[in-house]
């Protein structure tokens, strides 16, 4: 028996499509009755890999299967001006409602010079979110995670000196925006006695451009961070072992001085001008050349467990799969094993925070593909089944 | 919902480097009232530059401050405390009595020495929402394990997959730590009882990177996509423009994206061999050399005019030139006693009615101590 969360009675609707899944599934892991309106053919991302191993079609998608966990789904095509009058039904019982308008996926309804969605109840919170923003001269640009992630100045810096720039692989910006958009319905309906209902945008380009201190680091002295690793003072970085590779972090003179202690402490190192960061820049070619045979003798499980009782930062530089492995997450229960009538019992990573008393829940797996239209349009909106089924002929739902 | 809005939440925060100084910003940019506490002898490790073009500033409390701090750490006020004093305790134990919200990112067992366990803050405050982001969780093996972003980054696998970068998880745990305090503060609301999170930056950030994950888990495969490549995608890359290190990112999603490649770049025979390797390459070479002779604002540009989904790999310097930036009033500049007036991104979430803004410019270590101490606990309280 799966108690009341924390967002009990509240109603979320999630036209956020594949950029605001992740949020709104919080959302619903919160307690919220979170009802995902996807295009009557399906959203994009139920065809993203990785698929199930041996299944096709609309819920084939692992990617899916995660993101829109903890949601009712029913289709819609939101973009038509048919649509209104049934968004106006949804709306009119939903607390908060979460968009993100683009081209091939439009929302009827959305005045975006007014911000205004001309269907959303009055003491709802209505969160925006697109890749530039509703106005300026770069609004109406068409994107994706990647091609964001490029605009957003942090992917320049990523990759290898002499190769090409490199993105953060699959959507995680996404759902950085899609996350903050949950931060702005919560703190929104939290605000909602005293503001009311109220229209809220969020640009990924903006939350990109705030990462990183980009743009105060260039006003302030006009420097451009390239893909030239940061002028890292050994030992800090990537290190060679027996079975693996390590990675240490050293800033302060403690750090450094656990490093020493955890190479056996040999004279070389015992300068104590070493303890400073810039030092050990200078004499960088030095170090790496007493550092890295003494680590290469050692297992990379041997440096992580006694660099850490010696107050080192430092971690194994793991393969997906050797993160999936690690004692830490199991030990925790991380991993979630969920059932699914289509992709059978799937294992995904579990709740991004635990809490006592639990404020997050696993409350239910993704909908299939127009699940509860029935429910939905006929059970809670009173419709009759006829004209669901001339909906479905006419391709609106 | 509580009937006081955002305005009168009351935030204690511990929070240091990246993922503790930007929660605490974010919450005192919409509204919250937060107090950063740090101890006089030990300010926060973020004031110390680190970059070595800039000069070393010294604010008149003695300790450092720079310009990564004050982009991290605005509109917040700053409390003197030295947790390891008797009165200094005690008076952080009435500051806590009357807060709502507790974040801190300390290593697993810092709270616990100063006497500060899990039934002494619920003793000192039941209806406290204590948010604590910790590497990698306050249990289990790894629980008093040092980690930094880039650690994390490695955990998790992406240094290998991608790049041995770091901070996006400072940032996730950011996320996740405003989405527990206000799911906490709604579940007080409800029933009147408090709440302790445990949040583990590997697992927030595993959460995020599931796509990562989920061949593994569920096929038992260990592929995953190349630089560069998105899953799904009949071809996606960055291919170098004219001049040095410019470059174009382009990402096709469907096979009608593809056919509209092929016409733009002159391509007709290309257009019904979507999926095939050989036409994937010659769209790639179609794009490369058409790419090397235009910049990549010019490319991008075009791309766009013919329907695609293309983007400038921009640089810090085109970041702060933008005109999207500028003309949406996303760069404010911001008036620091300590490091004159500069410019900073605006805080991100645009709210037509609440009002969400940069308070106040980052604060100098304890310059709120004797403010906070009247504002919190009454005028009769000596600090």
């Amino acid at each position: 028996m799966i108690g009341p969360g924390p967002l009990d009675g509240v109603r979320v609707l999630d036209l956020g499509g594949e950029m605001g899944g992740y949020g709104t599934r919080l959302l619903g892991e919160l307690g919220a009755d979170v009802i995902k309106i996807e295009p009557p053919a399906g959203d994009r991302q139920r065809r993203r890999p990785p698929l199930r191993a041996g299944i096709e079609g609309p819920e084939a998608s692992l990617v899916f299967a995660y993101y829109q966990a903890g949601k009712r789904g029913i289709t819609l095509d939101a973009g038509r001006d048919e649509a209104v009058p049934l968004l106006t039904e949804l709306a009119a019982g939903a607390d908060a409602v979460v968009l993100a308008p683009s081209k091939r996926t439009p929302v009827a309804g959305l005045d975006r010079a007014a911000r205004a969605l001309s269907w959303a109840s009055t003491t709802a919170v209505v969160v925006c979110l697109t890749p530039y923003g509703l106005d300026g001269p770069l609004r109406d640009l068409r994107a994706t995670h990647f091609t964001s992630y490029a605009m957003g100045g942090l992917m320049k810096r990523m990759g290898t000196p002499d190769g090409e720039p490199v993105a953060v692989p699959y959507q995680q910006m996404h759902d950085q925006l899609a996350m903050q958009a949950a931060v702005a319905v919560l703190a929104g309906l939290r605000d909602r006695p005293v503001a009311g209902g109220q229209f809220v945008e969020l640009s990924l380009h903006e939350l990109l451009g705030a990462q990183d201190d980009q743009l105060d680091r260039y006003a302030a002295s006009f420097e451009i961070a390239g893909r030239t690793p940061a002028r890292q003072a050994p030992p800090t970085g990537v290190w060679q072992c027996l079975d693996g590779e390590v990675e240490l972090l050293v800033h302060n003179p403690p750090h450094w001085r656990g490093v020493v202690r955890l190479l056996g402490s040999p004279p070389e190192l015992a300068d104590p001008a070493l303890d400073d960061r810039g030092e050990r820049l200078a004499r960088g070619t030095e170090i790496a050349a007493l550092v890295g045979p003494r680590l290469l003798a050692m297992r990379v499980d041997e440096v992580v467990e006694r660099g850490q009782k010696l107050g080192i930062p430092c971690a194994a530089v793991n393969s997906p799969a050797g993160f999936v492995e690690d004692p830490q997450p199991r030990a925790r229960g991380y991993w979630r094993r969920a059932a699914h009538p289509v992709l059978g019992t799937i294992r995904t990573p579990g709740d991004p925070f635990r809490s006592a008393p639990a404020l997050l829940t696993h409350r239910r797996r993704a909908p299939l593909l127009g699940e509860h239209n029935t429910v939905v349009y006929c059970g809670e909106l009173g419709h009759e089944p006829a004209e669901l089924a001339a909906w479905r002929e006419d391709g609106l739902v | 919902m509580s009937e006081k809005g955002l305005a009168g939440l009351k935030v204690i925060s511990f929070g240091t480097a990246i993922a503790g100084n930007v929660t605490a910003m974010t919450l005192a940019e919409l509204g919250a009232d937060v107090i950063k506490v740090e101890a006089p002898g030990r300010p926060d490790p973020l004031r110390v530059r680190i970059y070595p073009d800039l000069p070393r500033v010294v604010e008149p409390s003695g300790a450092e401050t720079n310009i990564m701090f004050a982009g991290y750490s605005r509109s917040v006020r700053d409390v003197a405390l030295d947790m390891k004093d008797p009165g200094d305790l005690d008076r952080f134990g009435r500051l806590l009595a009357v807060a709502d919200v507790l974040v801190d990112n300390f290593a697993t067992g810092v709270l616990d020495r100063w006497g500060l366990d899990a039934g002494r803050l619920r003793h000192l405050n039941p209806a406290l929402v204590h948010v604590s982001v910790s590497g990698y969780g306050r249990t289990g093996p790894r629980a008093h394990h040092l980690a930094y972003g880039s650690n994390i980054n490695a955990f998790l696998g992406l240094s290998r997959v991608w790049a041995p970068h770091g901070t996006q998880f400072d940032y996730t745990a950011v996320g996740h730590a405003l989405i527990a305090v206000f799911a906490g503060l709604a579940h007080r609301d409800r029933t009147g009882g408090g709440v302790a999170v445990d949040l583990a930056q590997t697992e927030a950030g595993g959460a995020l990177m599931a796509p990562l994950y989920l061949d593994y888990l569920v096929n038992g495969g260990a592929g995953w996509p190349g630089p560069n490549e998105v899953p799904g995608s009949p071809l996606s890359g960055v291919f170098a423009c004219r001049g040095h290190d410019e470059w174009l990112a382009v990402e096709l999603e469907d096979d009608e994206d593809w056919r509209l490649a092929c016409a733009l770049l002159g391509e007709p025979a290309l257009a019904e061999r979507w999926g095939e390797p050989a036409a994937v390459a010659g769209l790639r070479a179609a794009f490369a050399s058409w790419c090397a002779t235009r910049t990549p604002h010019q490319a991008m540009f075009a791309a766009q005019r013919a329907g695609l989904a293309a983007g400038a790999v921009h640089d810090s310097e085109d970041l702060y030139l933008d005109a999207q930036h500028r003309s949406r009033g996303f760069v404010v500049e911001v008036d620091h006693p300590d490091l004159g007036p500069l410019e900073y991104p605006a805080p991100i979430h645009r709210f037509g009615r609440t009002d969400v803004r940069v308070r106040r410019p980052s604060p100098r270590v304890g310059e709120h101590t004797a403010e906070v101490l009247r504002d919190w606990l009454g005028p009769h309280v000596a600090p």
